[in-house]
Protein backbone atom coordinates (compact mmCIF):
# COMPACT_ATOMS: atom_id res chain seq x y z
CA UNK A 1 0.00 0.00 0.00
CA UNK A 2 1.45 3.40 -0.86
CA UNK A 3 1.68 5.86 1.99
CA UNK A 4 -0.07 9.20 2.53
CA UNK A 5 2.13 12.43 3.30
CA UNK A 6 0.50 12.00 6.64
CA UNK A 7 1.85 8.16 6.76
CA UNK A 8 5.54 9.30 5.41
CA UNK A 9 5.88 11.46 8.09
CA UNK A 10 5.23 9.24 10.84
CA UNK A 11 7.41 6.59 9.63
CA UNK A 12 9.85 9.24 9.48
CA UNK A 13 9.77 10.16 13.29
CA UNK A 14 9.71 6.26 13.79
CA UNK A 15 12.76 5.78 11.97
CA UNK A 16 11.40 3.28 9.56
CA UNK A 17 12.16 5.60 6.56
CA UNK A 18 15.65 7.56 6.74
CA UNK A 19 15.50 11.05 4.49
CA UNK A 20 19.07 12.81 4.98
CA UNK A 21 18.84 15.96 4.99
CA UNK A 22 15.13 16.08 5.64
CA UNK A 23 13.23 16.98 2.83
CA UNK A 24 11.05 20.27 3.01
CA UNK A 25 7.26 20.01 3.80
CA UNK A 26 4.89 20.38 3.15
CA UNK A 27 5.10 16.88 0.87
CA UNK A 28 3.14 15.49 -1.74
CA UNK A 29 -0.18 13.65 -1.42
CA UNK A 30 1.77 10.53 -1.58
CA UNK A 31 5.27 11.47 -2.37
CA UNK A 32 8.81 12.96 -1.68
CA UNK A 33 10.87 15.04 -4.31
CA UNK A 34 14.65 14.45 -3.79
CA UNK A 35 17.12 16.66 -5.63
CA UNK A 36 20.17 16.34 -7.89
CA UNK A 37 23.70 15.79 -6.05
CA UNK A 38 26.55 17.95 -8.07
CA UNK A 39 28.24 15.28 -8.68
CA UNK A 40 27.86 13.33 -12.17
CA UNK A 41 29.27 10.41 -14.23
CA UNK A 42 29.69 10.93 -17.85
CA UNK A 43 30.50 8.49 -20.47
CA UNK A 44 33.81 8.77 -22.05
CA UNK A 45 33.86 8.65 -25.97
CA UNK A 46 34.90 6.45 -28.66
CA UNK A 47 35.95 3.39 -25.86
CA UNK A 48 36.46 0.15 -27.44
CA UNK A 49 34.43 -1.64 -24.62
CA UNK A 50 32.06 -4.34 -24.59
CA UNK A 51 29.97 -4.49 -21.73
CA UNK A 52 29.57 -8.22 -20.63
CA UNK A 53 27.43 -8.30 -17.32
CA UNK A 54 29.82 -11.09 -15.83
CA UNK A 55 32.80 -11.59 -13.64
CA UNK A 56 34.16 -8.05 -12.92
CA UNK A 57 31.72 -5.52 -14.58
CA UNK A 58 32.22 -3.15 -11.42
CA UNK A 59 35.49 -2.70 -12.88
CA UNK A 60 34.95 -2.18 -16.45
CA UNK A 61 32.17 0.37 -15.26
CA UNK A 62 34.77 2.18 -14.00
CA UNK A 63 36.41 2.70 -17.20
CA UNK A 64 33.90 3.60 -18.97
CA UNK A 65 32.71 7.05 -17.21
CA UNK A 66 34.50 9.96 -15.85
CA UNK A 67 33.85 12.79 -13.65
CA UNK A 68 31.84 15.31 -13.38
CA UNK A 69 30.52 18.26 -11.27
CA UNK A 70 27.66 20.58 -11.73
CA UNK A 71 28.92 24.29 -12.01
CA UNK A 72 26.83 27.24 -10.34
CA UNK A 73 26.26 27.64 -13.95
CA UNK A 74 24.31 24.08 -14.12
CA UNK A 75 24.76 21.33 -16.88
CA UNK A 76 23.67 21.47 -20.07
CA UNK A 77 22.46 17.50 -20.47
CA UNK A 78 22.15 17.39 -24.68
CA UNK A 79 19.67 15.43 -26.71
CA UNK A 80 20.19 11.81 -26.55
CA UNK A 81 22.47 12.32 -23.76
CA UNK A 82 23.47 9.40 -21.26
CA UNK A 83 24.44 10.42 -17.64
CA UNK A 84 24.40 9.00 -14.27
CA UNK A 85 23.00 10.74 -11.05
CA UNK A 86 22.84 10.90 -7.63
CA UNK A 87 20.01 11.74 -5.29
CA UNK A 88 20.82 14.84 -2.84
CA UNK A 89 19.68 13.08 0.11
CA UNK A 90 20.81 9.69 1.18
CA UNK A 91 17.99 7.47 1.98
CA UNK A 92 17.44 4.55 4.88
CA UNK A 93 14.68 1.92 4.55
CA UNK A 94 15.70 -0.39 8.09
CA UNK A 95 15.10 -3.63 8.02
CA UNK A 96 15.19 -3.76 11.60
CA UNK A 97 13.00 -1.00 13.01
CA UNK A 98 11.27 -1.83 16.38
CA UNK A 99 8.28 -2.76 14.39
CA UNK A 100 9.19 -5.47 12.25
CA UNK A 101 5.95 -5.83 10.36
CA UNK A 102 5.97 -2.49 9.40
CA UNK A 103 9.12 -2.63 6.84
CA UNK A 104 9.05 -0.03 3.73
CA UNK A 105 10.42 -0.27 0.83
CA UNK A 106 10.20 2.84 -2.02
CA UNK A 107 9.94 3.47 -5.99
CA UNK A 108 11.70 6.41 -7.40
CA UNK A 109 9.88 8.21 -9.97
CA UNK A 110 10.38 10.88 -12.72
CA UNK A 111 8.32 14.28 -12.06
CA UNK A 112 6.07 15.11 -14.53
CA UNK A 113 7.00 18.27 -15.42
CA UNK A 114 10.80 17.35 -16.27
CA UNK A 115 9.38 14.61 -18.11
CA UNK A 116 7.59 17.11 -20.87
CA UNK A 117 11.24 18.15 -21.19
CA UNK A 118 12.00 14.75 -22.42
CA UNK A 119 14.20 14.15 -19.10
CA UNK A 120 14.24 10.82 -18.08
CA UNK A 121 15.60 10.35 -14.30
CA UNK A 122 15.25 6.01 -14.37
CA UNK A 123 14.67 3.55 -16.73
CA UNK A 124 14.03 -0.02 -15.78
CA UNK A 125 15.68 0.02 -12.37
CA UNK A 126 12.50 2.16 -10.09
CA UNK A 127 12.99 -0.25 -6.93
CA UNK A 128 14.61 0.75 -3.57
CA UNK A 129 14.74 -2.07 -1.59
CA UNK A 130 13.89 -2.82 1.76
CA UNK A 131 16.95 -2.53 3.98
CA UNK A 132 18.49 0.19 0.93
CA UNK A 133 20.97 2.91 2.63
CA UNK A 134 22.52 5.19 1.02
CA UNK A 135 21.91 8.16 -2.29
CA UNK A 136 20.10 6.84 -4.84
CA UNK A 137 21.46 6.68 -8.09
CA UNK A 138 19.59 8.00 -11.67
CA UNK A 139 19.99 6.65 -14.74
CA UNK A 140 19.11 10.10 -16.66
CA UNK A 141 18.47 10.54 -20.14
CA UNK A 142 17.46 13.37 -22.31
CA UNK A 143 14.89 11.93 -24.87
CA UNK A 144 13.62 15.20 -25.89
CA UNK A 145 14.46 17.93 -28.86
CA UNK A 146 16.68 20.47 -27.09
CA UNK A 147 19.15 20.58 -24.60
CA UNK A 148 18.33 20.49 -20.73
CA UNK A 149 20.20 22.83 -17.80
CA UNK A 150 20.78 20.58 -14.73
CA UNK A 151 21.38 22.56 -11.61
CA UNK A 152 22.70 21.25 -8.24
CA UNK A 153 20.42 20.45 -6.10
CA UNK A 154 17.06 20.69 -8.45
CA UNK A 155 13.88 18.59 -7.34
CA UNK A 156 14.56 15.45 -9.75
CA UNK A 157 12.69 12.82 -9.32
CA UNK A 158 9.92 11.39 -6.55
CA UNK A 159 10.19 8.87 -4.02
CA UNK A 160 6.43 7.34 -3.60
CA UNK A 161 6.64 4.62 0.00
CA UNK A 162 5.05 1.51 0.03
CA UNK A 163 4.41 -0.69 3.05
CA UNK A 164 5.87 -4.45 2.71
CA UNK A 165 4.36 -7.20 4.38
CA UNK A 166 5.99 -9.43 6.71
CA UNK A 167 9.76 -9.46 7.17
CA UNK A 168 11.66 -10.54 4.00
CA UNK A 169 13.17 -13.52 3.97
CA UNK A 170 15.00 -15.44 1.51
CA UNK A 171 13.09 -17.53 -0.60
CA UNK A 172 15.19 -20.57 0.70
CA UNK A 173 13.04 -22.99 -1.40
CA UNK A 174 14.40 -21.88 -4.60
CA UNK A 175 18.02 -22.65 -3.00
CA UNK A 176 17.02 -26.73 -2.14
CA UNK A 177 19.31 -28.85 -3.50
CA UNK A 178 21.80 -26.56 -5.16
CA UNK A 179 24.06 -23.16 -4.54
CA UNK A 180 23.92 -21.52 -7.73
CA UNK A 181 22.75 -18.13 -7.69
CA UNK A 182 20.27 -18.03 -9.91
CA UNK A 183 18.17 -20.58 -8.41
CA UNK A 184 17.48 -24.16 -9.46
CA UNK A 185 19.42 -25.04 -12.37
CA UNK A 186 18.16 -27.76 -14.34
CA UNK B 1 17.61 -14.18 9.47
CA UNK B 2 20.99 -12.24 11.27
CA UNK B 3 23.45 -9.55 10.26
CA UNK B 4 26.97 -11.33 9.28
CA UNK B 5 29.97 -10.10 7.97
CA UNK B 6 30.84 -11.57 4.36
CA UNK B 7 34.03 -11.80 2.82
CA UNK B 8 34.86 -9.58 -0.22
CA UNK B 9 37.38 -7.41 -1.78
CA UNK B 10 36.39 -3.65 -2.34
CA UNK B 11 37.73 -0.86 -5.07
CA UNK B 12 36.47 2.67 -5.70
CA UNK B 13 33.10 3.11 -6.88
CA UNK B 14 31.27 5.66 -9.40
CA UNK B 15 30.35 7.83 -6.74
CA UNK B 16 32.28 8.72 -3.60
CA UNK B 17 29.57 7.26 -1.02
CA UNK B 18 29.97 3.44 -2.69
CA UNK B 19 32.71 0.86 -3.51
CA UNK B 20 32.43 -1.92 -6.25
CA UNK B 21 32.63 -4.91 -3.98
CA UNK B 22 33.61 -8.50 -5.29
CA UNK B 23 33.01 -11.89 -3.92
CA UNK B 24 31.88 -15.23 -4.77
CA UNK B 25 28.91 -17.94 -4.54
CA UNK B 26 29.67 -21.65 -2.87
CA UNK B 27 30.46 -22.67 -5.82
CA UNK B 28 32.58 -20.17 -7.29
CA UNK B 29 30.63 -17.85 -9.44
CA UNK B 30 31.61 -14.53 -9.30
CA UNK B 31 29.43 -11.72 -7.90
CA UNK B 32 29.98 -8.10 -8.03
CA UNK B 33 27.73 -4.45 -7.38
CA UNK B 34 28.25 -1.14 -6.13
CA UNK B 35 27.11 -0.45 -2.72
CA UNK B 36 27.11 2.27 -0.17
CA UNK B 37 29.66 2.21 2.02
CA UNK B 38 27.74 2.19 5.45
CA UNK B 39 27.88 -1.77 4.50
CA UNK B 40 30.93 -2.07 4.44
CA UNK B 41 33.32 -3.02 7.57
CA UNK B 42 36.18 -1.01 6.73
CA UNK B 43 34.63 1.68 4.12
CA UNK B 44 38.11 3.12 3.52
CA UNK B 45 40.23 0.00 2.47
CA UNK B 46 40.15 -0.97 -1.09
CA UNK B 47 41.06 -4.89 -1.40
CA UNK B 48 40.23 -7.82 1.48
CA UNK B 49 37.01 -6.41 3.39
CA UNK B 50 33.75 -7.37 4.86
CA UNK B 51 30.11 -6.15 3.67
CA UNK B 52 27.20 -6.51 5.88
CA UNK B 53 24.66 -8.99 4.98
CA UNK B 54 21.15 -10.61 6.13
CA UNK B 55 22.29 -14.71 5.96
CA UNK B 56 21.00 -17.61 7.53
CA UNK B 57 22.76 -21.12 7.81
CA UNK B 58 21.37 -23.41 5.79
CA UNK B 59 22.90 -26.86 5.68
CA UNK B 60 26.18 -28.28 4.54
CA UNK B 61 27.98 -25.76 5.84
CA UNK B 62 26.68 -23.01 3.40
CA UNK B 63 24.68 -19.73 4.25
CA UNK B 64 22.01 -18.39 2.49
CA UNK B 65 22.54 -14.48 2.08
CA UNK B 66 20.68 -11.51 1.03
CA UNK B 67 22.95 -9.33 -0.73
CA UNK B 68 22.23 -5.05 -0.04
CA UNK B 69 22.36 -4.32 -4.07
CA UNK B 70 21.88 -5.96 -6.93
CA UNK B 71 24.73 -8.12 -8.26
CA UNK B 72 25.76 -7.84 -12.14
CA UNK B 73 26.09 -11.21 -12.49
CA UNK B 74 22.70 -13.05 -10.36
CA UNK B 75 20.12 -12.11 -8.01
CA UNK B 76 20.91 -10.54 -4.93
CA UNK B 77 20.17 -13.98 -2.99
CA UNK B 78 23.27 -16.10 -3.04
CA UNK B 79 24.67 -19.11 -1.02
CA UNK B 80 27.51 -18.88 0.01
CA UNK B 81 30.65 -21.31 1.72
CA UNK B 82 30.30 -20.76 5.88
CA UNK B 83 33.93 -20.31 5.82
CA UNK B 84 33.57 -16.96 4.00
CA UNK B 85 31.07 -15.91 6.67
CA UNK B 86 33.00 -14.23 9.18
CA UNK B 87 31.44 -13.34 12.19
CA UNK B 88 28.38 -12.34 13.42
CA UNK B 89 27.60 -8.88 14.11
Amino acid sequence: MILSNKEIKRAIQENRIGIDPSPKEPFKTTSVDLRLEKRIKIPKDNLEIVVDPRGKIANTLKELYKDETIQDSGYLLEPGKFILGQTFERINLPLHPDNENNVIAARVEGKSSLARCGLLVHFTAPTIHAGFQGNITLEMINLGKYPILLRFQMPICQLIFETVLNTPDPHTGQFHGQSRPNGIVS
Amino acid sequence: MSDYWLQCTTSEGLFPNELAVFTNTADGDPVSFFVDKAFIKDPDQEGPNSIRVRAINAKDNQYYVILPADPFESSSNIVVKSEQINQTI
